[in-house]
């Protein structure tokens, strides 16, 4: 596969599969209690006990960014889920019944005009802080992209022979959807979904940042972050190393789905 | 160019209107009732019911959505929530904060962006080139509050360059100036690395058209080939870019304004959210929208009017 070919490419798996198995295994692995707080080490540097150091309440960091793992990716895999269950439904409509199309797509244009993270912190907003509505706010902020995306897939896969074919064979719409449309768009479809997973964990993780998202003592990564604002300057480690691991899951899935593009759908390469 | 402007313009409508409803029903959508919000503990049933016909919203949804609109359009956001103050009034005194930094932190962007892509390519797989591009990527995916508070680590707190809090002043004094600087790099940074990669591949892209070739061929100077021929073909793909990385740099205040505690509506409606006020909510989002939706159209047109093909599609 030409996907092995590419260093980067493989690079970025690597990391995201090491991120994901840190996610299913964290239980098992945490070197400490993520949620045990320890007053006889607070704020510890790191050391061989603690090799990212301890925060505030003395609590081990590399457990709870281990434990947050779960949280932050969890989140992001959901509200990809809602985004692209959303996308790919308003987009297979839109393209399919000409009708709707331009009620869809002027949506479409409606969600465009909240800017970047505008639009998930005004749901975000509407519907109150809590990690639950960050993962729909954060999902419906993606709806946009799949939803052109999967319009403009299936609006050229439409007119193949092989879907005139199956309707004038007496296929249902949603036959000729599920069996010859949707496996035709799944190339650029699972592409968006690897660059989705960087900018929802990141959208998530911003949120949780500016505390509308999971609340203390969940350990999220994003408000790991925020907790450990207030003793930067002492404890520069409580921002380093969640910083960090965001950072690396984001390059992961980014490094990931460049690669993907570029085996899958040589017409999206830039 | 004249229809073009005005087809532009006339689409422009619907999505207005459909951002005034969005923001509309958010009072409708938001669990809890605004009016208990408002009211001390010790209100009763029938002050709960003069509030709310006092707000209106004892009258049917689409009348309430007319009242809405015919008020905004005379910027009339209604009273906060909480300080019972003229919501417009609020935001009006934030907004040039706000306004100042996306600014700043798009002259960033373009600033070191496009010069840096350019040259990246020009220089193609350089020692240059790499080092921007592996920047680059890094900076497309190190979360903006990351970066903030690791400039606000070394720069402010350790080196003690620039002030770690706070607007001292408007930008033209020294003073002013510093206290933008860090907010500015680190809210532009990401913009900047979007830049930097896409006018890369949009200057590779026109180096390999045949018109340079031909200007090569007929023993134009190098310099003269890029930067004559090269560079303004190479940048009209970027503009409209410019314009959605705008949007981005709004929606990015929030956490910027937050981190460096500036005194902008971001930072106000991160505050609102926590107290519920939606009144303010509903007002910032919808003149983010509105501003953002005509510079995309300002885009578009300036869009257009580079390149003439655009205009006939």
């Amino acid at each position: 596969m030409q996907l092995r070919r590419n260093r980067g490419a493989v690079a970025g798996m690597v990391v995201v599969l090491f991120f994901l198995l840190m996610a299913i295994l964290a239980p098992y692995i945490c070197p400490h209690d993520p949620l045990q707080v320890d007053y006889s080490r607070i704020l510890a540097p790191p050391s061989l006990r603690h090799p990212m150091g301890t925060d505030w309440l003395g609590r081990d960091v590399l457990s709870r960014i281990i434990a947050g793992s779960r949280l932050s990716l969890s989140v992001g895999f959901i509200a990809v889920g809602i985004g692209l269950t959303g996308g790919t439904v308003l987009g297979l409509l839109a393209a399919f019944y000409p009708r709707l199309d331009n009620l869809i797509m002027r949506f479409i244009d409606i969600l465009l005009a909240f800017p970047g993270l505008l639009l998930s912190i005004t749901i975000v907003a509407t519907l109150g802080p809590g990690l639950q509505n960050v993962m729909i706010a954060v999902g419906i902020g993606g709806i946009p992209g799949y939803a052109r995306v999967v319009r403009g897939a299936t609006l050229s896969v439409k007119e193949n022979e092989y879907v005139q074919a199956a309707r004038a064979l007496g296929s249902s719409d949603v036959r000729i959807l599920v069996h010859h449309v949707m496996p035709n768009i799944m190339a650029p479809l699972i592409v968006m979904i690897t660059f989705g997973l960087a900018s929802c964990v990141l959208s998530a993780a911003a949120l949780s940042f500016l505390g509308l998202g999971a609340q203390p003592p969940q350990p999220e990564w994003g408000m790991l972050i925020n907790e450990g604002r207030r003793y930067m300057l002492k404890a520069p480690w409580l921002v380093l190393g969640p910083g960090a691991v965001i950072t690396m899951v984001i390059l992961g899935f980014n490094l990931f789905g460049d690669g993907l593009r570029d085996a899958l759908d040589p017409r999206l390469r830039q | 160019m004249r229809t073009y402007i005005a087809r532009r313009a006339l689409m422009l409508f619907p999505v207005l209107v459909g951002v005034s409803v969005a923001t509309f029903l958010m009072i409708h959508i938001a669990p809890g009732d605004p009016v208990d919000l408002m009211m001390p503990d010790y209100g009763t049933a029938e002050d709960v019911a003069r509030i709310r016909a006092r707000l209106g919203l004892d009258q049917p949804l689409h009348i309430q959505y007319f009242r809405y609109a015919a008020n905004v359009l005379r910027l009339d956001f209604g009273r906060s929530i909480r300080t019972n103050r003229l919501v417009k009034n609020e935001i009006l005194s934030r907004w040039p904060m706000t306004i100042e930094l996306t600014v700043a932190s798009l002259l960033v962007a373009v600033g070191l962006g496009i010069p840096l892509g350019v040259l990246s390519a020009v220089k193609q797989n350089s020692v240059l080139d790499y080092t921007c591009m592996v920047g680059a990527l890094i900076w497309v995916c190190m979360p903006s509050f990351f970066f903030a508070l690791l400039l606000q680590l070394i720069f402010a707190m350790s080196l003690k360059l620039f002030p770690v809090f706070g607007r001292a002043g408007p930008p033209w004094t020294w003073e002013g100036f510093l206290s933008l600087v860090l907010p500015a790099v680190s809210l532009g940074a990401r913009s900047a690395a979007i830049l930097a990669r896409l006018s890369r591949s949009s200057t590779l892209e026109v180096l390999r058209q045949d018109y340079i070739r031909t200007a090569r061929a007929k023993g134009l100077a190098e310099r003269v080939v890029v930067y004559k021929h090269a560079l303004k073909n190479a940048v009209i793909p970027v503009a409209t870019v410019v314009g959605l990385q705008f949007g981005g740099l709004l929606g990015g205040a929030f956490i910027t304004e937050t981190i460096f505690a500036r005194p902008g509506v971001g930072r106000f409606a991160v505050l609102a959210i926590f107290n519920r006020d939606i009144p303010v909510i509903q007002a910032i989002a919808l003149m983010m929208a509105v501003i953002f939706v005509m510079c995309n159209l300002a885009v578009d047109l300036l869009y257009a009017y580079l390149d003439p093909r655009i205009r006939y599609d």
